[in-house]
């Protein structure tokens, strides 16, 4: 084993380092304005819209972008290194479109830690985990505000369970705490509407009953979206999974103007490998993946036996990635 | 007594400057004893039906004036609605505070024009180099009047005693100087060119004594006129990726501070031994944080661009330092030279010991009594019937149909059209 470290280090970590050194000084992202001249936004699925404002375009040199705008491989040839802004559904979806296509292309992808079981072991080499922290973040038990955000659609809130305990956490939040609800309303991004249900209703019932005594008020996406300043302020993020999105833009928005999220870690992880200032408040690491079970063969299956070639809607995949994440 | 609908968004703008200033203008105008006013609420946020309330409202109030003082959202979907309930009274007078995104609204101010044309029209900007910019677009003899956005002087004064805390705060010694920024880190406002003329000062220098402070988060605006558009957190990259390739020695003398409450700005300004502003906004008008610095008695370095160009006592000529900006081919050209003189000269000489000299004359021509009088000496004389935009307005808003960069030729060269709007906004040679 000591003897083969050497070499593991060698022919995967030192080359993921160059070429995200690399990558890193040249600064080219597939969201960059001077872009556009090869990117037909068009292409781009028509859930993408229904996702504002979590799908909305931010920078830095590691190339933030959804994989699902990937609608051409040719664009993956355009920078090396693409950091994954995907949920779980999409994000599975890719790699099984592209299965070949990664070793060949040679890209080296940073995805979130609640992706990698959906990697396949021989394609590990290619990938790392990105994470962020905010140093100086205030704790819930601690904040005079609270934005409260979910979409209102099963997909991004959980089923009612889900709800249920992800409210809890609320419990901790002082009682004179003002209370922010930014609750969109949006269909589920990846089809599978069945018209008429109850978790507007329910979700908001949910959170009366977990804040019974805060002043609560409501607020649409204009009202966050033109604020400059969360100084003070808790996102608490309603999603108890990361099915839909892992790289929230309303975090970046949140945290980049000095506000704080509920659960983002507060220190630099011990074995980030690279780090970087996203904005005056919050942090970009590199870390490699961690050592997990993938639990992509099970997906592999699926998809042969289905012969489907985007899997994004279809409800018993998306049944299969749920299972996954639990 | 005259009767005043003040009209302005009672949802506080995301840009952190006209908050304060509709905050400001509104307390000169309620400080005005001769006003009767009604406040009425124009947000982004409401509905057609909503407006045309909201127009009800005001028509049945019957002000002598309606007066907007926000920025955003324009005034004309409000007009439209308001003007043809004037049907037997007479129309009242129009008042509209212009603020530094006039250029930017080009398309809105000419549908304005049929809703109010003949009516009583004030157009009042914020700068004397305002004032030559927005008479261009002005049809002969409508012409703009001057009143400065103002400052609170119960906010922004000079308190000798702020200094030593906030000096023991940054952790200065008695001969350590401070330069201080305030405001959004913006692209347009030269925030990369102010850290590397400062870094290359202290390298040069080896000075131990000096040091930036920044306070304001970073933006994404750009300088779309010039064809330069950013994405959230570019700017920010570009700078930090600068900051963070500088030895640590001079990464140590300069110091991000976020945005803060404006209120603590006045130990800033205190504390500090002068302002730094480089700005060569496309829409800079005035300059409220010079206009505040200066009431708190900071002496101030500023681009000789647009409104901060109205920053300056010829009795009191040592408060001031204006460096010279030109139109060059592509771009607004600072001189580097005048920037590193600026901060030398800064280094080397002598604290400034007339800080409440300088608060006092502040104070007299930016502060709230000031506005208010001003005003008054405007409502006392009524305008000439607006009667339209002139043809200078007219050609640049029928150069924006056919692009996004009216100012830009295809070899990306700034436009005859710009260098002959924009010259109201830099010194005659």
């Amino acid at each position: 084993m000591k003897e083969k470290l050497p070499l593991f280090t060698g022919k995967y970590i030192l080359p993921m380092y160059d070429q995200i050194k690399t990558q890193f000084k040249s600064g080219k992202a597939l969201v960059q304005k001077h872009s556009d001249g090869i990117i037909k936004r068009e292409l781009y699925p028509k859930f993408h819209l229904g996702m504002y404002p979590l799908s909305e375009d931010f920078y830095h040199e590691l190339n933030p972008y959804f994989l699902y705008q990937i609608y051409q491989s040719d664009l993956l040839a355009y920078t090396p290194v693409l950091t994954v802004k995907d949920g779980a559904v999409t994000f599975a979806n890719f790699l099984l479109q592209n299965l070949t296509r990664i070793p060949k292309r040679k890209n080296h992808f940073l995805i979130h830690k609640d992706l990698v079981r959906f990697v396949p072991d021989h394609l590990k080499s290619y990938f790392s985990q990105w994470s962020v922290h905010r140093p100086g973040a205030i704790k819930l038990n601690e904040t005079k505000k609270v934005l409260l955000f979910g979409f209102l659609c099963e997909q991004y809130l959980g089923h009612s369970g889900q709800r249920e305990k992800k409210l809890l956490e609320l419990k901790s939040l002082p009682k004179d705490a003002e209370v922010e609800i930014f609750l969109p309303i949006r269909q589920n991004p990846f089809g599978n509407d069945t018209g008429d249900n109850v978790i507007p209703h329910e979700t908001l019932e949910l959170i009366r009953r977990a804040l019974p005594t805060q002043k609560v008020s409501y607020v649409v996406s204009s009202q966050v979206m033109d604020r400059a300043q969360f100084t003070g302020t808790v996102l608490f993020d309603l999603s108890p999974d990361p099915f839909i999105i892992t790289d929230n833009y309303l975090h970046y928005h949140v945290a980049s103007r000095g506000g704080s999220i509920n659960g983002m870690a507060t220190e630099k992880p011990q074995d980030a490998v690279f780090s970087f200032e996203l904005s005056l408040h919050h942090w970009f690491n590199v870390q490699p993946l961690p050592s997990v079970t993938s639990c992509f063969p099970e997906l592999l299956f699926y998809h042969k036996q289905k012969r489907l070639p985007d899997l994004t809607l279809d409800f018993e995949f998306q049944s299969l990635i749920k299972r996954c994440l639990t | 007594m005259l009767k005043v609908s003040c009209v302005f968004s009672f949802r506080a703008s995301s840009w952190v400057s006209c908050q304060k200033i509709v905050f400001n203008l509104l307390k000169a105008y309620e400080g005005n004893p001769s006003l009767k006013l009604t406040h009425h609420n124009l947000s982004r946020n409401l509905e057609a039906y909503e407006v045309k309330k909201l127009a009800q409202e005001i028509y049945d109030n019957n002000p002598e004036i309606v007066a907007f003082l926000d920025h955003l959202p324009h005034p004309r979907a409000l007009l439209a609605e308001l003007i043809p309930l004037y049907q037997s009274r007479p129309k009242p007078r129009i008042v509209f505070h212009v603020f530094g995104d006039f250029t930017l609204n080009l398309k809105q101010w000419r549908d304005t024009v049929d809703i109010v044309q003949g009516m009583s029209v004030e157009f009042i900007v914020a700068s004397e180099r305002q004032k030559l910019l927005i008479d261009q677009f002005l049809s002969y003899p409508q012409i703009a009047k001057i009143c400065p956005f103002p400052v609170d002087e119960s906010e922004f004064s000079y308190d000798e005693n702020l200094r030593k805390k906030q000096r023991q705060d940054w952790n200065l010694k008695a001969d350590d100087v401070a330069f201080v920024f305030t405001g959004r880190l913006s692209r347009q406002k030269r925030i990369h060119t102010l850290i590397k003329t400062f870094a290359n000062i202290v390298f040069e220098t080896k000075s131990q004594k000096a040091h930036l402070y920044l306070y304001g988060n970073p933006d994404s605006i750009g300088d779309p006129f010039m064809a330069k558009w950013e994405i959230e957190g570019e700017y920010f990259r570009k700078i930090n990726k600068l900051y963070r390739s500088l030895p640590q020695e001079i990464q140590d003398k300069i110091h991000f501070m976020g945005s803060v409450p404006n209120a603590e700005l006045k130990a800033v300004y205190h504390g500090a031994d002068a302002l730094v502003n480089l700005s060569v906004h496309n829409d800079e008008d005035y300059g409220m944080s010079v206009a505040e610095a200066q009431c708190s008695g900071l002496k101030t370095i500023t681009t000789d661009w647009g409104g901060l160009a109205s920053f300056r006592y010829p009795k009191l000529e040592k408060a001031t330092r204006f460096i010279p900006v030109r139109i060059g081919v592509r771009a607004k050209v600072i001189s580097l030279t005048a920037v590193t003189k600026a901060f030398m000269d800064h280094l080397s000489e002598d604290q400034f010991s007339q800080r409440h000299e300088l608060s006092t004359m502040a104070q007299k021509s930016f502060g709230v009594k000031t506005a208010k009088n001003i005003l008054i000496e405007i409502f006392n004389h009524p305008p000439a019937p607006f009667e339209g935009f002139s043809s200078t307005f007219n050609e640049l808003v029928e150069s924006l149909n056919f692009t996004y960069t009216p100012f830009l030729t295809d070899e990306r060269k700034i436009t005859p059209l710009y260098r002959k709007i924009y010259s109201a906004y830099v010194r005659p040679d």
